[in-house]
């Protein structure tokens, strides 16, 4: 069976039983109910994929359309989504990513009668956004959001690009599109300058392999529906569109699929929208572009999948730019052993770690880091420091750093990112880079331990016995332990 | 974005924030709480 968010959610129920819920009480997700709801959760730690079976629709009514949240939270449901070991760490999934990412997969073009997709489409005067339970997210943003990965081909080379964009549902056939100046806005442009429509489809649910090749950031000529069949470890199934037949393939077993067109030399106002970095994007038009739907795809019984951020830990976002950085920072420094670029840091400070052969290689491999867009502070550390570990980084900070010759603060002369609200630049950013590595042309005071030959002789469980162990609780208030 | 500047609707009071861009743009402002679009000149209170 092709892989899809329904089999996605069949291993998490086989493999981690208590991850997945139904909410079976009618919910208003235009309404913040689905934010509340994990939010609440969030606040415990506790990040279930959760399918809400009667959320209204943006009609105000129970339609056939579910919802699913969280699919993209947690390290353990990536593992399964990536057929990887339960204990592969983070690092190690970094490098599984890698290996995904060149060994590409080119997808297969299967007939509409094969296409669980293709179970219902709305066309033309049928289109109706509003039957799809679309949420508002956060306080002020400017209307209900899609956040998924919004494909389209360009022109000359025929590759496809999967990026996310957020899009504000403005009625029932139009959203506003934000885009960063990168790929899927270089073919608008493109298209653009030829004054011609430039067709795009958004999938709204897919097995969490396809969003994880969507956040795909090598270059352009790489087309992104072979990466996400590196992912999938299987070719991704294609079928042609409603509006554009064999001109844009969308996926087949995705749960729903738009279908449309961004319309040239037109800029619509869209946000706030609460981001990526947890802070309200101010509104905006300069690369917001009108997308008008001319088509709905989606399966019976389809569920609409969203992300709320910055909730939880998403691996599925943030390990295949891990391993981007990390492969960019070994080209700089072979060295290199671990990129970590998760979480609330929103791609602003990344830590990396290292066997230092030499001084210098901090530096180099922080310049490596400072090539990828949003990268604003790099923290350098020694190969002992766990840099997915806030205690390590911040005591590695403490005890190997002098500020006057460790820190160097780097003029604003990078190209910053629009959701950074901090930058006092349009665009542009300054940069900080911290060396945290012990030096090597001096004596530093080892770091203090238990010797190896006494942890090998003393068996913990000799001295506090398992039945006493395990009524000892976990100190969880102990966040700087 | 950057730089947010903050606007309040001639409507509702409420405010909201907007990129520095859209001052002088033409472009109405939408109010995220209200609905209403509106031009800069209308809104009683605009903090840059």
């Amino acid at each position: 069976m092709p892989k899809s968010l329904r089999t996605f959610i069949e291993d998490c129920q086989r493999e981690l039983p208590g991850e997945v819920i139904h909410v079976t009480k009618e919910v208003n997700p235009a309404n913040y109910d689905v934010t509340a709801i994990i939010k609440y959760l969030g606040a415990q730690k506790r990040f279930p994929i959760i399918i809400f079976d009667k959320p209204l629709n943006l009609n105000g009514k129970v339609g056939p359309i579910k919802l699913t949240m969280n699919c993209e939270i947690s390290q353990g449901k990536t593992q399964i989504a990536l057929g990887m070991s339960r204990t592969a760490t983070r690092p190690e999934m970094a490098e599984r990513c890698l290996e995904m990412e060149e060994h590409r997969v080119p997808p297969t073009i299967v007939s509409k009668k094969d296409a669980p997709v293709k179970e219902n489409t709305m066309v033309g005067k049928d289109v109706d956004l509003y039957e799809i339970p679309i949420m508002r997210h956060h306080e002020m943003d400017g209307g209900p959001y899609i956040v998924l990965s919004t494909i389209t081909r360009d022109k000359k080379s025929g590759i496809y690009n999967c990026s996310y964009h957020r899009m504000e549902v403005k009625s029932k056939n139009m959203t506003a599109l934000y885009a960063s100046p990168r790929h899927l806005w270089r073919i608008y442009r493109d298209y653009e300058s030829r004054n011609e429509e430039m067709p795009v489809a958004t999938v709204l649910g897919h097995h969490p392999a396809f969003h994880m090749g969507a956040c795909y950031s090598g270059p352009f000529e790489v087309s992104e529906y072979d990466v996400i069949g590196g992912y999938l470890g299987e070719p991704l199934r294609l079928v042609p569109s409603e509006t554009f037949g064999d001109d844009l393939l969308i996926p087949a077993d995705a749960e729903i699929v738009i279908e449309g067109v961004l319309i040239p030399n037109k800029r619509v106002v869209e946000g706030p929208f609460g981001e990526a970095p947890g802070y309200l994007g101010p509104q905006r038009y300069t690369t917001c572009a009108e997308y008008q739907v001319r088509a709905i795809n989606y399966r019976n019984g389809a569920m609409y999948q969203s992300v709320i951020t910055p909730e939880g830990d998403k691996p599925w976002m943030d390990l295949p730019r891990e391993g981007a950085y990390l492969r960019r920072c070994r080209e700089a420094v072979p060295g290199v052993t671990a990129v970590c670029k998760q979480g609330r840091h929103a791609h602003y400070n990344v830590f990396i770690s290292m066997k230092k052969m030499s001084e210098g290689d901090p530096g180099r491999a922080a310049a490596a880091a400072l090539t990828f867009d949003h990268t604003k502070n790099v923290f350098v550390f020694d190969d002992d420091i766990d840099v997915f570990n806030p205690t390590d980084i911040l005591w590695a900070i403490a005890t190997r750093v002098q500020p006057h010759r460790q820190v160097s603060i780097l003029q604003p002369l990078f190209r910053g990112n629009f959701l950074d609200p901090s930058l006092v630049d349009e665009i542009k950013t300054s940069g900080m880079i911290v060396d945290a590595t012990r030096p090597l042309d001096r004596p530093f005071s080892p770091v203090s331990k238990c010797p190896d030959e006494a942890m090998a002789r003393i068996k913990l469980e000799d001295y506090v016995p398992g039945e006493v162990l395990q009524h000892i609780p976990m100190d969880r208030t102990t966040y700087w332990a | 974005m950057g730089q947010a500047v903050e606007v309040t609707c001639p409507t509702c009071k409420k405010i909201f924030v907007v990129n520095p861009h859209m001052l002088g743009s033409g472009m109405d402002f939408h109010c995220p709480f209200c609905n209403l679009y509106f031009p800069e000149k209308d809104s009683p209170k605009i903090r840059k």
